[in-house]
């Protein structure tokens, strides 16, 4: 057989850029599309929590560890998921240092579709802004060299913010027309966010919408999400990584029918099945467990964990979600490092047809 | 089955042919059914369906008819409710459904309660109820509680999440006898164990029993792990709860 | 590229230390000439950052009679005593750099017993609980087994020994008021290691 013509050495940012379009890489990228924020990262870039997410030279500071300290392939500076509600009117927990601002969604601001009201200015407020600010001054600081991935959160997300969790997804059983209604109306938000991070200078965005196997069916993604994610596939310009935590095997199907370039997906399903269900359609990005492998295990568990993912053809290596802030920086930096020994172990199989490492249809044939 | 025809209800009988593979659950929930009359059995229904407004209407007609409060709750809405665990349990359902009926029960014990209350019914004994460290799944909790407390238990809620040091100050501030712990995951199983541990460091552990529960959750880990009990489901916990105090079933 | 530097393993961290201006600190284990050594590190820059990590690292030194070789702290025995040396970090870390580290008695006021808990070295390692009332005995005994891993002595719950062999007094001192509540020590390590791991919207409280 013939041997594959090498692949020429990427950037970080092409490499993540080829995966997410699932074309050729020199090797398979990891990426960050949620935090890897730590408590000892925050000493070095004197970058504390809550401060980081609240101002834009803290945050930039914080998120380019990742890359110059951790060794990923991306930066991504959205370290939590309350910006949007915040501009929204939420109450907001700040915490501390060591601990994750939260939306206080035990006491929600809406109630009816008709109550959303969405502040025209609200990509103005210090919240929001401070994302875009800090994605500019990440690009201006690293030119195209690196992956920045920025954040807009899902409508269905931001209703369990705004309504409580429990309302909402009463509601969503009571009155699906209303349930529709509130994404509706939340919806232009996520298009908007995502849109203006691209102008700001981000490569790609993550897109967190909690429909989780945890708590709803497989139907209800089919049913209230997976028409508005095509149309955010569409409007965005730059690549999507959906995240959803939990069980998701069941709705991969129809999240890989989005025409979004990735799903970043969680440690509860498995590397090989999910790669076999969503057949090439989509990139999958993961799923490194957090509360288990990354924050109580050794570096020998993550690469175990990163070696898994290789094997079944996974498109980038990341962390399942955003990590414990307590998580050691040698387990993080174990990530890259396993992948970079794994494709030295397993150098390209040429395959009639089939790119470098076989991305395109994600079934690497490792020897 | 001979026994699934005795049961008047066509929706019931569905649901238990449909929904209810293990033996001994059929078993125990088909010979319920069979001793509910349909008026009764027309509560789960609805209870089973989240209808609220209709359990809600059905239990004020069952109790201004003059059946007995106790009856309703066990044979009309605890009855629904042990479908409703299994069902979630096995993912025919999922978390919207389940409030559905948990909001249904509430309405039937909206009218059952104050009844059981001036009945001057002492509860059966105090129950501390908690999902465990780390572990911030509350629905299986949540319906064990309603059981619980339609079967007479006084119950105290400590929510979500609940360090071994929650679950004593409670067990000594209400003097309760009975510690009800669950995990819905098996990362947070181990909780179980240090819990336990943590109640024999404060010599407390001769004078609680410890139940434990929840998807993941098995006998031979309640063993492992020191507990007087395991309750598979909702329904079981109940059982158990009286059989760990010595009341009747 | 990059500040990090290759530390060994973590060990245990303090991630907010009210006492240093809330800067991170870490032990980190490493192995030098085959023996397990520990090494108090902050990923901090501020000015005040390296004499926090200085006092601390002597504190443990003091509090656990532990040898100090530059950065480097370890047990004469040469054993790893994990479990004790997590203890001895997080607990040097809770003093104020103002203050002087003391070694603690192998005695202590037992309220809860309202009488004086006397720990005697019984030689190589082996340590002996007593006082007036025997439930309390054994409950102390059982607490510092568990806060060091010390081993259980068959046929003596008012028993602890370490695995070296070898004597500890300076670490038994440190231990002991902690084993008078062991619940409540092991609560704060808990505690503190459940900040900071985010649930998603539908699984915060």
């Amino acid at each position: 057989m013939t041997p594959a013509p090498p692949i020429p050495s990427m950037t970080p940012r092409q490499r993540v850029l080829a995966a997410l379009g699932r074309r050729p890489v020199d090797r398979t990228p990891v990426a960050n599309p949620t935090s890897i924020a730590t408590v000892e990262l925050m000493d070095l870039a004197d970058a504390p929590f809550p401060d980081a997410n609240r101002k834009p030279e803290l945050m930039a500071r914080l998120a380019a560890t990742g890359y110059t300290e951790l060794g990923f392939d991306s930066i991504m500076p959205v370290f939590t998921i309350i910006q949007e509600s915040s501009a929204l009117g939420c109450k907001i927990q700040w915490e501390q240092k060591d601990n994750w601002p939260t939306v206080r969604m035990h006491e929600p601001i809406f109630r009816e579709p008709e109550d959303i009201r969405v502040p025209e200015n609200w990509m103005e407020h210090p919240d929001t802004e401070c994302v875009l600010e800090a994605i500019r001054i990440l690009r201006r600081e690293f030119g195209g060299e690196v992956a920045i991935i920025g954040k807009t959160m899902g409508p269905w997300s931001l209703c369990y913010h705004c309504f409580g969790v429990e309302p909402f997804l009463l509601m969503s059983l009571d009155d699906p027309e209303k349930t529709r209604q509130c994404l509706e109306n939340l919806k232009e938000m996520t298009v908007a966010f995502g849109i203006a991070q691209a102008e700001a200078g981000a490569d790609a965005v993550t897109l967190p919408d909690h429909a989780t196997g945890d708590l709803v069916s497989a139907e209800y993604y089919g049913r209230y999400l997976k028409d508005l994610h095509k149309e955010f596939a569409e409007r965005i310009p730059i690549p999507i990584i959906l995240h959803i935590c939990g069980r998701t095997v069941d709705r991969m199907p129809y999240i890989a029918e989005t025409g979004m370039a990735a799903f970043h997906y969680d440690s509860k399903n498995d590397p090989a099945e999910s790669m076999a269900v969503v057949n090439g359609r989509i990139g999958l990005v993961g799923n490194i467990n957090n509360p288990e492998t990354l924050f109580a295990r050794t570096p020998e568990d993550v690469r175990r964990e990163v070696y898994k993912n290789l094997d079944a053809g996974v498109n980038l290596i990341a962390p399942e979600c955003a990590i414990p802030l307590q998580t050691s920086i040698e387990n993080l930096k174990e990530i890259p490092l396993a992948v970079q020994d794994w494709h030295r172990e397993h150098p390209r199989a040429p395959v009639d047809g089939e790119t470098a490492t076989g991305q395109e249809g994600g079934n690497v044939r490792a020897r | 089955m001979s026994e699934l025809g005795d049961i008047a209800s066509d929706f019931i009988r569905q649901e238990i042919e449909e929904y209810i593979a293990r033996p001994d659950e059929r078993e125990r929930i088909t010979n319920t059914f069979r001793r509910a009359s349909e008026r009764m059995q027309a509560i789960a229904a609805a209870l089973i369906d989240g209808d609220h407004p209709t359990v809600d209407r059905l239990t004020r007609e069952a109790l201004e008819a003059g059946v007995g409060a106790l009856e309703v709750m066990d044979f009309g809405l605890i009855a629904g409710m042990s479908i409703v665990g299994v069902k979630f349990r096995e993912n025919f359902i999922y978390v919207p459904e389940v409030l559905a009926c948990a909001r249904a029960m509430k309405a039937g014990m909206a009218h059952i309660s104050p009844i059981l209350s001036a009945s001057g019914i002492e509860p059966l004994g105090k129950v501390i109820m908690g999902t465990v460290k780390g572990d911030l799944h509350d629905i299986g909790k949540n319906l064990c509680i309603m059981m619980l407390r339609g079967s007479g238990f006084e119950v105290i809620d400590l929510g979500v999440d609940t360090s071994p040091d929650k679950f004593i100050a409670a067990v000594e501030q209400h003097n309760a006898s009975i510690v009800g712990m669950s995990a819905l995951l098996t990362t947070t199983m181990p909780n179980m164990g240090k819990t336990i541990e943590a109640f024999i460091d404060a010599d407390l552990r001769d004078q609680v029993k410890i139940m434990v529960g929840g998807a993941p959750v098995t006998q031979d880990f309640a063993d492992d792990m020191g507990a007087d009990g395991y309750g598979k489901d909702a329904v079981a916990c109940v059982t158990l709860a009286k059989q760990l105090l010595g009341v009747a079933a | 590229m990059g500040l990090t530097q290759d530390l060994g393993r973590r060990v245990e961290l303090v991630p907010i230390d009210s006492q240093g201006g809330d800067i991170t600190l870490a032990l980190y284990r490493q192995d030098r000439d085959g023996m397990p050594h520990y090494r108090v590190h902050t990923y901090s820059r501020r000015e005040a950052a390296p004499v926090r990590v200085a006092f601390v690292a002597g504190a443990m030194g003091v509090l656990g009679d532990c040898e100090i070789a530059g950065p480097l702290l370890r047990f004469p025995c040469g054993a790893a005593h994990l479990l004790a040396a997590r203890r001895l970090f997080l607990e040097s870390s809770k003093l104020a750099s103002s203050a002087a580290p003391v070694r603690q008695p192998l005695e202590i006021f037992d309220k809860k017993s309202a009488g004086t808990v006397v720990v005697t070295a019984l030689g190589a390692g082996l340590y002996q609980v007593t006082g007036a009332d025997p439930a309390r005995v054994e409950s102390i005994a059982l607490g510092l087994r568990k806060l060091a891993e010390l081993d259980a002595v068959r046929g003596r719950s008012d028993q602890a020994a370490f695995p070296c062999r070898t004597a500890h007094d300076a670490l038994m001192g440190l231990l002991l008021g902690r084993a008078l509540n062991v619940r409540s020590a092991l609560r704060e390590e808990e505690m503190t290691a459940s900040r900071g791991v985010l649930a998603a919207p539908s699984a915060q409280k």
